[in-house]
């Protein structure tokens, strides 16, 4: 895995483990790579992991059963809601972004639509 | 009681205070101080002749010849890869192996065997018959798969291709522990520095204080290679 070497790893791995819970590559219940297989992975120290995980674990996102390993909540519903949060804050970054560019609410309305007509031309 | 260093038992400290050496008139540590828990992937950085390696070989037990103290005496606990070698030329994969398993701390010859097969090389052949990159990697080996609770590695990557250097580093990853130390002197920054917890830097004879990886990144918007060529180059004292 490639790193921006200027930025946290730990938040790196982070947003990484995220997109593949979110996605559903990691569904709800599925068991998530043990630590020390996972640093081999991407690379790092595996205390790096280690930090990754209990965050993740204390919002709620995976769970220690004990000695089986860790596994992603199996709660559906508290997983799309964490996504839908997620996917709020994303926007809401990309949206300053484009306000720095002079775009307003108007623009950016018109802007989004544009991409999401160009994705279903894509999808299609 | 024991005595307990910033909150952890001496016993369970590596490193030392106010280590000085010289060679002749050369001053070459100028009161080095090291502290650090056992456990972890742990690197010092520093230029050519900075002395990495005058302070490993202390660390290591190889030279007694200094003054200052060490917080861990117990020199059979820590392995040492050095930077060169002396296998007798008619020494094999094997023979070596069995050498560091009777006189070292234990050596695990189904790990080292088992990584060598990966690189094709065989236990029956001659050391010397093996490529400079393919005898450090070895040395790697036998230094990181002995059951020391400390492992010094003076300049792991040096003379290892691409694929040999990724195998270190996956090693390191797997061998690492909360109560095993891993101490690494390099100048391939770029290829260690998402694998350490920290580094120190050497300069003038005198180690900077800790900087842990995550923290300099953070902090500074830095990469450790960044801060790094920042903090060798900068002529006041270290800090964030």
């Amino acid at each position: 895995m490639e790193f921006r070497s200027n930025q946290t790893i730990a938040s790196q791995i982070a947003a990484y483990v995220k997109r593949e819970i979110f996605s559903g590559r990691y569904p709800p219940g599925s068991k998530v790579p043990p630590i020390r297989e996972f640093a081999a992975f991407c690379c790092v120290n595996p205390n790096t992991v280690a930090k990754v995980y209990a965050e993740l674990e204390s919002e709620g996102l995976i769970r220690t059963d004990g000695t089986l390993g860790k596994f992603v909540a199996g709660d559906g519903a508290l997983v799309a809601a964490r996504r839908a949060e997620y996917l709020a804050g994303r926007m809401r970054e990309f949206r300053e972004e484009l306000r720095g560019c002079g775009v307003g609410a108007e623009e950016f309305e018109s802007l989004a639509g544009a991409a999401a007509r160009e994705a279903k031309g894509e999808e299609e | 009681m024991e005595r307990e260093i910033s909150g952890v038992p001496e016993a369970k400290l590596f490193g030392g205070e106010g280590i000085r050496k010289s060679f002749g008139r050369k001053a070459v540590l100028e009161g080095a101080d090291l502290r650090l828990p056992v456990g972890g992937i742990v690197g010092i950085f520093g230029l050519n002749g900075a002395g990495k390696t005058t302070l490993l070989r202390i660390l290591a037990g190889l030279d007694s010849d200094f003054s200052g103290a060490l917080y861990k005496a117990d020199f059979e606990d820590v392995g040492y890869m050095a930077p060169d070698e002396n296998f007798p030329p008619d020494m094999t994969v094997r023979g070596a192996v069995d050498f560091f398993d009777r006189f070292g701390k234990g050596a695990d010859g189904e790990a080292i065997f088992s990584a060598l097969r990966a690189a094709n090389i065989r236990e029956k052949q001659l050391i010397l018959s093996m490529s400079l990159g393919m005898r450090q990697y070895f040395r790697f080996l036998l230094t990181v798969h002995c059951a020391t609770s400390v492992c010094l590695f003076d300049e792991p990557f040096t003379n290892l291709d691409v694929n040999l250097r990724a195998r270190v580093a996956d090693t390191m990853i797997r061998e690492c522990g909360d109560d095993r130390l891993f101490l690494v002197t390099t100048h391939e920054i770029k290829e260690i520095e998402t694998l350490i917890d920290g580094f120190f830097v050497l300069k003038g004879g005198r180690l900077s204080e800790y900087y842990p990886s995550e923290d300099v990144r953070e902090r500074t918007g830095k990469s450790v290679e960044e801060f790094y060529r920042d903090a060798v180059n900068r002529a006041g004292p270290k800090g964030f």
